[in-house]
């Protein structure tokens, strides 16, 4: 690890900021700065104002009260375009990405490689190739592939490519880790390393408490909109950092509750010989009652793909899935519904939510999905409805508010709340935690495992593996598509995990 | 460029130790548009533009504000209104119904199929209507929403077929229709009520009442929104996109069913501009082509902005040749101050 080679003047400063959405005032006499070689890193609690901070740096907003000054100078930027040209690429929390291009299109978009007007495919490849080996450890993804057709911890690493191929002094990454898993965020935090030797600023957000101790030369944390504290490197640990966002010791979450010992061996699930990509002999497992699954893989192993098929999205002609003793194969996702299944997609803005409609709507989603012409129980929904906001601290509060306008990590306690709201019993879970701040997350955990005590079950994907061995009973290994092992969580290292889904120790 | 002086900064971070944020009292004209903003949703600028309309011509024509004027006006536009009611469905699940002015020219044609083969003209009513559901949604629905064809292309495609069908089993020829229900439907009254704005009143509140208090409507929102993720909360995306056309379907041949009224006639040709025009009034009233939001409250405002203008145009003698381009102009203003409006709602 290489010190901070701090010079002294800032390069990015903020001072006494104010935003305000529609008289809501989100951001309150925040200063903040960033100086040249160092990493500072931005913690809070969701929807605690960090991303919204960092857009008024990148030039998406611009602040209702208080001045930013770039290299001493006070100006005012008025979109991202203005904030590259003065130095600053920014990774934004929900990626800027275009499905319909290219990787290498993507990565040098805006700056395409040209003669005369005419793209020059070569170079534009050649470019794209070496900002994406800097992150992509695997070699996974090919400059000319469509960046629709990539998994959700890909498409991050092509927006971290595409940030560092614009060469920018001050770089602004907003949850760049929250779908990598582990072998590709201890890449992103040798680039940084090396960025920060450089003498490049960074300004990093995660609510990975390990991203920040791993990296932080400082930590400014956020609490509703204003400055809670501010740490320096030899006082980050993630207690004091956890103790900071909230203002408190971090709840635990809710009490842990177990299934009846004579329910458990009752089976919820059982999958046989399903068949998934790369897979020879198929996938066979079953969840029994009361018990949390989880499904631990390095990207491409085919755990998120397992719970797609498992839901129905992709047909699959061999196999059987038997849920509650059903052979629910053939059956479509809303039949599935019906019997219990529930499924959160890893990508809540594409798969999850409707962004233009209310908390409310998107909490209710599944529950409303029969499409009848009587009246809804507005009522009785209303009510579960502020239940479940209370459970997840939901914030703001108020029901009407539109999911655009959500923090990310808001967002995604609402697609987590649809499915508390629709009676599931079987949770297909892909990585439900993403975004989600520490505390958020452990009552998150709490709560599947209360719904599945009442006699269901859970199956659980996470890029954060340490996550998965703490909130889970049984933990499955898989490799390219393969089941390779099944470990105990409670005597298992995370080391181990990943050795296994490496292919590196041989599959027991 | 804004600069704050440094005190004031300080005292607020010393201020803002540890309690939450609170709503700070404001009155600014900033704050009262958006509360009206909050009131009337995304057709504010319809809205203004309406009321803009309003107040001219009750300012230049005296004949503009008088019971028989305004009467006249709705009675006119019923079948615009009941038209931008059905399309008001589709666009909020991100389709477009081009043939649904052909299905109008279709039911005319149908009942008057009907009442030549002796048929009760209730009944007839009843068949035209029930078969412009079907047709919406056998053809126009099944197109878009299970063989996932593009609703401009399905759409125009089926209302070249619609109009072609009708110059075939008419020759070309307006037929008359008549009989007593169609012109009591033309010119009769309910309770004081002319038929026309009753069965308008009606499409709007059935139509209201779908798409705000039943889950039907919820799902049309949410296929218009985001259409995977409607699929994965298990809504059936291809029921919602044919009931969608079907409802367009059934709103088109209503709308001919008041013309044949009104009219007395088939004409193999009624319908050919209204649903670009009930398209702009949907749009008008801050449904986005995109889908997923607005409104029937908005297409009412959108609809009255057209037909206001259409009186206005009238009333104060604009020439012929020069009213297009009146009503083109002021559109496409409405249109401008809606998106000028609306900018504020969404991120980026
Ligand atoms: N475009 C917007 N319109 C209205 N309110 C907004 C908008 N963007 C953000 N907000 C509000 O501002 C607050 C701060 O949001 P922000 O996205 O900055 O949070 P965050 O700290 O990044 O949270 P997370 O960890 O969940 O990403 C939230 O309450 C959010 O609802
Ligand atoms: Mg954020």
């Amino acid at each position: 690890m290489t010190g901070p080679v701090h010079s002294g003047e800032p390069v990015v400063q903020l001072d006494g900021i104010d935003k305000e959405f529609a008289g809501v005032r989100v951001l309150q006499g925040v200063d903040f700065d960033l100086c040249a070689g160092e990493v500072h890193a931005l913690v809070g609690a969701n929807g605690s104002g960090k991303s919204t901070l960092m857009q008024i740096v990148y030039g998406v907003h611009s602040p209702t009260r208080g001045t930013l000054s770039i290299n001493g100078e006070q100006l005012r930027l008025r979109h991202p375009k203005d904030a590259l040209r003065r130095g600053i690429a920014a990774v934004p929390q929900e990626l800027p990405l275009v499905a319909s291009l290219s990787v290498a299109e993507n990565i040098c978009f805006g700056d395409l490689p040209c003669r005369a007007g005419i793209v020059r495919w070569r170079d534009l490849d050649r470019r794209a190739d070496a900002a994406l080996s800097q992150v992509d450890v695997e070699g996974a993804i090919h400059p000319r592939q469509l960046v629709g057709s990539l998994g959700l911890a890909s498409q991050q690493l092509v927006s971290i490519a595409r940030a560092l191929a614009q060469g920018a002094r001050v770089l602004i990454l907003d949850e760049p880790t929250s779908s990598l898993g582990p072998e590709a965020v201890a890449r992103l935090h040798e680039v940084i390393d090396r960025l920060r030797s450089e003498g490049r600023a960074v300004a990093f957000i995660s609510q990975r408490l390990d991203d920040i101790v791993a990296l932080a030369d400082r930590v400014t944390v956020l609490r509703d909109g204003r400055v809670a504290g501010r740490l320096l490197r030899e006082d980050v640990t993630p207690e004091a950092v956890a103790y900071l966002m909230a203002g408190a010791v971090g709840a635990t979450g809710p009490e842990r509750v177990d299934a009846k010992a004579d329910d458990r061996n009752m089976e919820v699930l059982s999958v046989e010989g399903l068949p998934l990509p790369g897979s020879v002999s198929g996938v066979t497992l079953s969840v029994h009652c009361g018990e949390v699954l989880g499904l631990a893989g390095l990207a491409g192993s085919g755990t998120s793909e397992l719970l797609r098929v498992l839901y129905g999205t992709v047909r699959h002609h061999k196999g059987a899935v038997r849920l509650f003793q059903h052979d629910v194969a053939k059956w479509p996702i809303r039949r599935r519904i019906g019997a219990g299944m529930g499924y959160l997609s890893g990508n809540r803005q594409a798969e999850g939510l409707v962004l233009g409609q209310t908390i409310e709507f998107n909490l209710t989603l599944a529950l409303n999905r029969r499409g009848r012409l009587w009246p809804l129980p507005r009522r009785r929904q209303a009510r579960r409805v502020a239940e479940v906001m209370e459970q997840l601290n939901i914030r703001p509060r108020d029901p009407k508010t539109l999911a655009v306008a959500l923090s990310g990590g808001n967002q995604q306690k609402v697609v987590v709340g649809r499915w508390l709201l629709a009676g599931t019993r079987l949770w297909l879970l892909d990585d439900p935690t993403r975004g989600v701040d520490v505390h958020a997350r452990a009552e998150i955990h709490g709560l599947i495992r209360q719904h599945v005590a009442q006699g269901g079950g859970a199956l659980v994907t996470s890029s954060d593996i340490h996550e998965l061995l703490e909130s889970c009973d049984r933990l499955l290994v898989f490799s390219r598509g393969q089941l390779v092992a099944q470990v105990d969580p409670a005597v298992t290292g995370e080391d181990e995990v990943l050795a296994l889904a490496g292919g590196l120790i041989p599959a027991a | 460029m804004t600069t704050s002086k440094p005190a004031e900064v300080g005292e607020e971070i010393a201020s803002a130790a540890d309690a939450s944020p609170a709503p700070r009292p404001r009155g600014s004209v900033g704050e009262l548009l958006r509360k009206l903003h909050g009131l009337v949703g995304g057709f504010l600028g319809a809205a203004i533009v309406l009321v803009l309309l309003v107040v001219l011509l009750t300012s230049t024509e005296s004949s503009f504000l008088t019971f028989g004027n305004l009467k006249n006006v709705l009675i006119t536009n019923s079948p615009l209104f009941v038209v931008a009611v059905g399309m008001t469905f589709v666009m909020i699940s991100s389709g477009f119904d081009l043939s649904i002015g052909a299905m109008m020219a279709v039911s005319e044609v149908l009942l008057w199929e009907f009442l030549q083969l002796g048929v009760p003209s209730v009944v007839a009513i009843a068949l035209v209507l029930l078969a412009g559901f079907l047709i919406g949604a056998l053809v126009n629905g099944a197109l878009v929403g299970v063989f996932g064809v593009n609703f401009f292309v399905a759409t125009l495609g089926s209302m070249t077929l619609f109009y072609g069908i009708v110059d075939v089993v008419t020759n070309g020829t307006t037929e008359i229709v008549s009989s007593h229900t169609l012109s009591s439907i033309g010119y009769g009254d309910i309770l004081g009520v002319p038929v026309p704005i009753a069965i308008v009143l009606v499409a709007l509140l059935g139509g209201g009442f779908v798409l705000r208090w039943t889950s039907f409507g919820r799902t049309v929102y949410a296929v218009g929104g985001n259409r995977e993720a409607a699929r994965l909360a298990g809504i059936s995306t291809r029921w919602v996109v044919m009931s969608v056309y079907g409802i367009a379907g059934l709103c088109g041949a209503l709308a001919g069913v008041i013309d044949a009224g009104r009219l007395g006639a088939a004409s193999p040709t009624d319908g050919s501009s209204i649903a670009l025009i009930s398209g702009a009034a949907v749009l008008l009233g801050g449904t986005s082509l995109f889908g997923g939001v607005g409104g029937l409250a908005g297409t009412i405002v959108g609809v009255l902005v057209i037909a206001v203008l259409g009186n206005g145009v009238n009333l104060l003698g604009v020439s012929n040749y020069w009213q297009g381009v009146v009503t083109g102009g002021v559109l496409i203003g409405a249109i401008l101050l809606a998106r000028y409006q609306g900018r504020g709602q969404h991120v980026h």
